[in-house]
């Protein structure tokens, strides 16, 4: 009995941080540096060949889903940089291609039907969109020093991570499907 | 101003994202700095550790592929061990071979050979060997390895030889028991053993002596092992041991031997066949009478004649025997 009033208050704790807009910003910023930190430590658990699912990606399309395109922008341009920062990859190239990808994603944006965009299957669709234009940005500015055929290289990498990450958003999609219901 | 400001709001979107964009490219363009290198640094440094902390968790996918590829590993290794084992034993042989050639090489030209196939029935047993006339291989050779005595060159064409062992029913060998120098004579009866006869049974002999071939042999050089009597045995109504040999060489085990190039020495060829022929025509009172007769200068003459014939009729053989072999070449 004790632990089902304590999960209430949980509840009810987590109702009241997002409604406060402040909170909710501060939640969604700890939440970006833990996703970027845990694709750098724990995501490399589940790769695939070495391809691993862009988590950040995933949370920054759906905060663009939940709280509209300019959040979204800035939830991403946030995700991205810290994940730079963490990876140490080209500085800004992350934050460059996850901005671009979800204003893309922010054309979704339906005001009082936030969860039935993020429920539903159309969340992985519009993931695989974003991923596949985040990646396009990504790789282009990831290979620009080099000599590798970005085509070539896209199609190897670019395209599976895309795959990978939109079959990983069925997670939260299912999650979120749940509580809607 | 104003409407510059209801502009900006009213596409506030497009506002933000070239804002980001320009400071994801200035950031992209001048965010390698001293500074930020070393806020990357030790951020990267805490990631590291985080790393190392959840190193412990397995990934699923990367275990089996290991898996597979530790198998694949330890087959190739197990086939290299194999490879390596065979080589160990090869070497092995090889060395004692070199030992052989190199510890019999500077008194007798040897020349290696491999066995290509073995020809066996009840009486005989014969090996074919991948050198020939080609490899100055020629009919009497003996052949050896570093265990001892095999047999000679029986026939050699241009890239084969026959060799025919001591496990033959024509084996006649002239030998002696190396303690005690006694000579005598190996002959094969039959199976796997050899015999020595002709040894008295006045004469001390143990069983586990070894027998090599005798300097009196025209055909082996001497002090080639031919084996190690095995069993003495003493039969009733004879002068002499029935001693058994244990052959020094393994026959069915044998893989490389060694071809004696030296062929025996012509003029003792012949002064054995001349006594040979001598004892056949029999040493007759009359002949010995008739002989007495002769003066010095008679009998060198006779002898000489005689000398003269035996080396024309060895030189005839020697003929019809490079006929021969040219015939088989051409076949």
């Amino acid at each position: 009995m004790a632990s089902f009033f304590r999960t209430q208050q949980a509840f009810t704790d987590t109702e009241a941080t997002m409604n406060n807009p402040l909170l909710r910003y501060i939640a969604y910023a700890i939440a970006a540096l833990l996703l970027a930190v845990a694709s750098d430590v724990l995501v490399p658990f589940i790769a695939i060949e070495g391809i691993v699912p862009d988590i950040v990606l995933i949370w920054a399309v759906w905060v663009a889903l939940v709280e509209g395109q300019m959040i979204g922008m800035i939830a991403g341009f946030g995700g991205g940089l810290v994940l730079d920062i963490v990876s140490a990859d080209v500085l800004g190239s992350n934050a460059l291609a996850k901005v671009i990808a979800i204003f893309i994603a922010g054309y979704f944006y339906l005001e009082t039907r936030e969860q039935e965009m993020t429920g539903s299957f159309r969340f992985p669709l519009i993931i695989l969109l974003c991923g596949f234009l985040h990646n396009i940005i990504y790789y282009f500015f990831y290979l620009r020093p080099t000599e590798i055929n970005f085509l070539q290289f896209f199609l190897r990498y670019g395209v599976f991570t895309t795959l990978y990450t939109a079959v990983i958003s069925l997670v939260p999609m299912l999650i979120i499907s749940r509580v809607k219901d | 101003m104003v409407r510059f400001l209801e502009f900006i709001i009213r596409f506030k979107e497009y506002a933000v994202l070239c804002v980001l964009i320009a400071m994801s490219l200035l950031l992209m363009t001048f965010g390698n700095t001293a500074k930020l290198r070393g806020f990357r640094t030790v951020v990267i440094s805490g990631v590291g550790v985080l790393q190392e902390a959840f190193a412990w968790l397995p990934n699923p996918l990367t275990i089996v592929r290991e898996n597979a590829a530790l198998r694949e590993a330890n087959y190739n290794l197990t086939r290299e061990v194999s490879q390596t084992r065979r080589a160990v034993s090869e070497n092995e042989r090889f060395r004692l071979l070199l030992h052989f050639r190199d510890s019999v090489s500077p008194h007798y030209n040897v020349h290696s050979a491999q066995i290509a196939g073995r020809i066996m029935d009840k009486s005989r047993y014969y090996l074919t060997i991948n050198v020939g006339t080609s490899d100055s291989i020629r009919q009497g050779m003996p052949v050896m390895n570093d265990k001892g005595l095999v047999g000679f060159v029986f026939s050699a064409v241009r890239r084969y030889a026959i060799v025919q062992t001591l496990l033959d029913k024509d084996t006649r060998i002239a030998a002696k028991i190396e303690r005690t120098r006694t000579n005598g004579i190996v002959a094969w009866e039959g199976g796997t053993n050899l015999y020595l006869t002709n040894v008295s049974k006045t004469e001390d002999v143990k069983e586990g002596d070894i027998v090599t071939t005798s300097d009196y042999s025209t055909r082996y050089p001497a002090d080639i092992p031919v084996g190690r009597i095995a069993e003495k045995r003493d039969e009733p109504n004879t002068l002499f041991w029935k001693l058994r040999l244990e052959p020094a060489v393994h026959f069915p085990s044998l893989e490389y031997v060694f071809i004696g190039l030296q062929q025996p020495d012509p003029e003792r060829v012949m002064v054995e066949e001349l006594l040979e022929r001598r004892l056949k025509q029999g040493d007759t009172p009359a002949q010995r009478q008739q002989q007495r007769r002769e003066t010095p200068r008679e009998r060198e003459l006779r002898e000489m004649r005689e000398r003269e014939k035996l080396e024309k009729e060895r030189k005839e053989r020697e003929r019809r025997e490079e006929q021969q072999r040219d015939t088989s070449e051409e076949n």
